[in-house]
């Protein structure tokens, strides 16, 4: 039987993270291509026994995620009061 | 006894290595932005489960809910940026 | 193998385990953060069930019963005695209230589980097994063809009794 090891499928995520980030044109798409590119790294992390480093890039990741969904939206909002949206 | 649950690990892996690459190129290729969320949901599960998996010690078992609870919410402020982009897109017309 | 067929009865299990304490929690009834709500209208406009689709959106969007199994079985696994569902069930308790979600669901999912797993250990179920299974009950519900299981769940939620919306 066939056996594949997790760092193979961490890889593919990485890269399909990578690479939707550079072909998706809104934003929005970009950061979730960054959140499947974090939980590659995060389990690529994992697999090898860096535990510390692997809780600390989730909060920092994860956190990170957040703060940029709220200046997204905040800059949307007063590019469209200023009225140069699209 | 050590082989056998070395065994056991390997059949475990592989699943969780379909699952998660099957699920990575559906997210890929789907053009609906809120039809990716599940998806990705999909992928925190089995990344929570294979942390486990590999580190069968206490701070596997809590880096693993760490992890999770964090996607969590990360994935809700994805879901609620989404709507909201929406709406203001489609008030402006 | 049987170590095949452990995984297939641990995943089914753990499928009925979260499916009934999440709509027994009413969960298909309203969307319990705003994210959820979203992914619930997106489903049905793509031919699904309102009422599925918003338990999809609030499995993705805060810690439910289906977080409560995954990290209770865990939590089992690595402290190798029923402590780690007790420890999950407080850890889960904690995202509950980070995610603003009022409701008790992702506990009372995680002390069922370990009930559960301690039961099955009887007859010889090991708790890795439970970790897989409900991996592949999450992919059932979430990652096949969301119009077909949400009107599953939704014909589920009508027959315990629970107001699901009636979208006609």
């Amino acid at each position: 039987m066939i056996v594949i090891d997790f760092p193979y499928a961490a890889v593919v995520l990485m890269i399909v993270g990578a690479l939707g980030g550079i072909l998706q044109t809104r934003p929005i798409d970009k950061i979730l291509m960054l959140a499947v590119l974090g939980d590659g790294l995060i389990s690529m992390m994992s697999v090898y026994g860096y535990l510390d480093v692997a809780m600390a890039s989730s909060f920092i990741t994860f956190v990170g995620i957040i703060i940029l969904m709220i200046g997204l939206i905040r800059t949307l909002e007063i590019k469209k009061a200023k009225g140069e949206l699209h | 006894m050590y082989i056998n649950s070395t065994v056991i690990r390997m059949l475990e892996e592989t699943i969780i290595a379909i699952i998660v690459i099957y699920m990575v190129l559906r997210l890929f290729v789907t053009l609906d932005r809120l039809e990716r969320m599940p998806y990705l949901n999909v992928i925190n599960f089995s990344v929570a489960a294979i942390i486990t998996i590999q580190n069968p010690s206490p701070l596997g078992a809590v880096t693993s809910m760490i992890y999770f609870i964090m996607a969590t919410v990360a994935a809700n402020a994805i879901a609620f940026t989404i709507d909201k982009i929406g709406e203001i897109e489609h008030d402006s017309d | 193998m049987e170590e095949i067929i452990a995984i297939f009865i641990a995943a089914v299990l753990s499928w009925v385990n979260f499916v009934l304490i999440d709509i027994w929690m009413g969960l298909p009834e309203a969307p319990g953060v705003k994210g959820a709500g979203a992914i619930g209208k997106s489903i049905e406009k793509r031919g699904g069930d309102l009422g599925g689709g918003f338990f999809s959106g609030n499995i993705v969007c805060s810690p439910d019963a289906s977080a409560g199994t995954l990290l209770a079985s865990c939590a089992y696994y690595a402290f190798g005695s029923p402590e780690g569902g007790l420890i999950a069930a407080l850890f889960v308790y904690f995202g509950n209230r980070i995610c603003a979600d009022p409701g008790y669901a992702g506990t009372s999912g995680a002390l069922t589980t370990t009930i559960l797993i301690w039961l099955t250990s009887f007859i010889g179920i090991a708790p890795q097994n439970f970790i897989v299974g409900m991996v592949l009950a999450a992919l059932t519900i979430q990652g096949l063809y969301h119009p077909v299981t949400s009107k599953l769940i939704g014909k589920m939620a009508r027959k315990m009794n629970r107001k699901v919306i009636q979208d006609n």
